[in-house]
């Protein structure tokens, strides 16, 4: 089963379109500060990790929404469970196959846009660093991202509805929900956001935190638990 | 009428049918949409399941798949009971074809069986594919992307990807749906064909004439209770018509209806019989006449006929009775 969902990856079109979207969106930033301030090696950094920080979260949904929901667009989910009646098991096997594409194209990506980075910035005379911490506080966030989509294509069956939903959770729901007294803190954006912190080891962004990272840990944990418990039992409870 | 029991059938006798349904029920809110049914696939045999939109034929098929879970009541493909932890390994020995063939439209035909190689686990094997692609007759646009087929091309292909896995039992549902009349042909010709490989089937269709050349056997739903069963002539017996019709010349028609008349037969009023054509009359013989009783009487009277036809009963007419619909004449003209 696992092969089947790898192959289905591998040939379709949409993973490789959102993975060509991200490292042409994570190149374009070191080609503009090679034009306006070719120098600046903070720049080059800067813009590239901002790049990816927001073209990775939503290569992510758009992969983590169709990874499943297009499954029921071209009406292919009915051939799946006809295939593998264990349905927990077809959708492990769907969310291992996306974790390994993702992983492969979150890192591709920062590889490649770092290269070019570091390339580009040396040909001007500025040293580039690597940050891997900051990247692997975006790739979680990212891959969040995708798993909250994922969870909410099970539960809609439709890509386009899990995506908007996941983008409209990501962009207005959550910063509405920070906004209530006392509860604001345990959104799933401020559970992130204080992983990421705490990834990339920023001591003044620590230290504006509102919550401990166990407590971001478990505020994640719940908020994906809840997405993704909730699509299993409809994915596998549900008539196709 | 003649059925085909394979070397494989043969040596599977004592073995579980490939499908066997008991009391099945699938209820969709108040909507009873399976009611009740018990039906068996014999392993070797080509079983048509038929029945009105609505029937309940589908949401049988689902549920034989595990695609859909029954309310009450118990089915089982090769012995194992649907859910039961032995199903998935009996779903493998089954290809499915429901609804709508189910393609990657953006892959190339080869590439979805080769997908649907993977999902069940087996080689993908160029050698097999080709000979799926020949069998319906795909080979020259096997490299194109399915979603640019026509309909009868997806459900050639939605065929071909049923038989990757070499089941041991097909479920084709409505799989002559889109296709022209020399594709129905090819879909009848591998029908009668499958039980020689070794495969048993299932199959629903509105092609009844098709049905009723490629099925060994029938069961006929509606409104998602079992109404028949049996062979073709099992089911188009009980609806044996007694009716013939007489065609002479027209000016002789009123000459026929009185004769006819005097040796105490009804004929139908022509304006009953929308089908009837200029100079036919139509009569119901009673048990005890055969159509010879009935010429002797038409020559006693005088009347020589051009033609004498006993009304033969086609599955669709049985199927039209038993359903409570009528035909495409307005004329449900057989009577049990």
């Amino acid at each position: 089963m696992l092969h089947a969902e790898l192959y289905k990856i591998r040939t379709h079109r949409t993973p490789w379109v959102s993975a060509a979207i991200l490292v042409v969106g994570v190149l374009a930033p070191s080609a503009v500060v090679a034009f306006s301030r070719p120098g600046d090696a903070a720049a080059y950094s800067e813009n590239f990790l901002e790049a990816f920080g927001v073209l990775s979260i939503l290569t992510a949904v758009a992969f983590g929404g169709w990874l499943l929901g297009a499954e029921y667009r071209q009406d292919t989910a009915k051939r799946m469970l006809a295939s593998e009646p264990r349905r927990l098991r077809a959708l492990g096997a769907k969310a291992t196959a996306g974790v390994c594409w993702l992983a492969a194209m979150l890192a591709g990506a920062a590889l490649i846009g770092w290269v070019a980075a570091r390339a580009v910035g040396s040909a001007h005379g500025a040293a580039v660093p690597w940050d891997g911490r900051a990247l692997l506080a975006s790739g979680l966030t990212a891959a969040v991202a995708a798993a909250l989509t994922f969870g909410l294509s099970a539960v809609t069956r439709s890509d386009t509805v899990a995506i908007v939903g996941s983008l409209a959770l990501i962009i207005i729901l959550d910063p509405l929900l920070s906004m209530v007294p006392r509860l604001g803190k345990y959104t799933l954006g401020n559970g992130v956001d204080t992983i990421g912190a705490h990834i990339d080891g920023d001591a003044a962004w620590i230290g504006q935190l509102s919550i401990g990272a166990g407590t971001a840990v478990a505020v994640t944990a719940l908020w994906l638990a809840v997405a993704l418990g909730v699509g299993a039992a409809l994915f596998v409870r549900r008539d196709a | 009428m003649q059925t085909r029991t394979t070397p494989r059938a043969a040596a599977t006798a004592g073995s579980p049918p490939p499908v066997r349904a008991e009391g099945l029920t699938k209820r969709y809110g108040h909507h009873l949409a399976v009611d009740s049914l018990s039906f068996e696939v014999p392993a070797g045999r080509v079983v048509g399941l038929l029945g009105p939109n609505g029937a309940g034929k589908t949401t049988a098929m689902k549920v034989l798949v595990g695609l859909v879970r029954p309310s009450s009541g118990r089915a089982a493909v090769f012995g194992a009971g649907v859910g039961s932890p032995g199903f998935g390994q009996a779903l493998h020995r089954i290809g499915t074809l429901i609804e709508a063939p189910a393609l990657y439209e953006r892959l190339s035909a080869r590439r979805n069986l080769e997908l649907q190689a993977r999902a069940l686990g087996i080689a993908a094997n160029a050698a097999r594919f080709a000979e799926l692609l020949e069998l319906v007759d795909l080979s020259d646009r096997s490299g194109d992307r399915a979603g640019s087929y026509s309909l009868g091309m997806k459900q050639r292909l939605g065929i071909a990807i049923a038989l990757v896995g070499r089941p041991e039992l097909v479920i084709l549902d409505e799989p002559a749906n889109g296709l022209d009349p020399a594709g129905i042909v090819e879909i009848r010709e591998l029908l009668r064909r499958l039980p020689s490989m070794g495969t048993s089937v299932l199959v629903s269709s509105h092609q009844l004439a098709e049905v009723q050349q490629a099925c060994d056997s029938l069961v006929v739903l509606s409104q998602g209770r079992l109404i028949a069963s049996g062979t073709t002539e099992d089911i188009i017996g009980g609806y044996q018509a007694s009716a013939y019709t007489v065609r002479v010349a027209p000016s002789e028609v009123a000459s026929t209806v009185a004769a006819l008349a005097g040796v105490g037969l009804e004929p139908a009023a022509p304006q009953s019989r929308p089908d009837t054509q200029p100079g036919e009359v139509t009569v119901d013989l009673p048990d005890d006449w055969s159509g010879r009783d009935l010429n002797q009487a038409l020559v006693g009277a005088g009347i020589y006929a051009i033609e004498l036809t006993h009304d033969t009963v086609t599955l669709e007419q049985a199927f039209l009775a038993m359903t409570g619909a009528t035909d495409t004449t307005g004329a449900p003209h057989v009577a049990r």
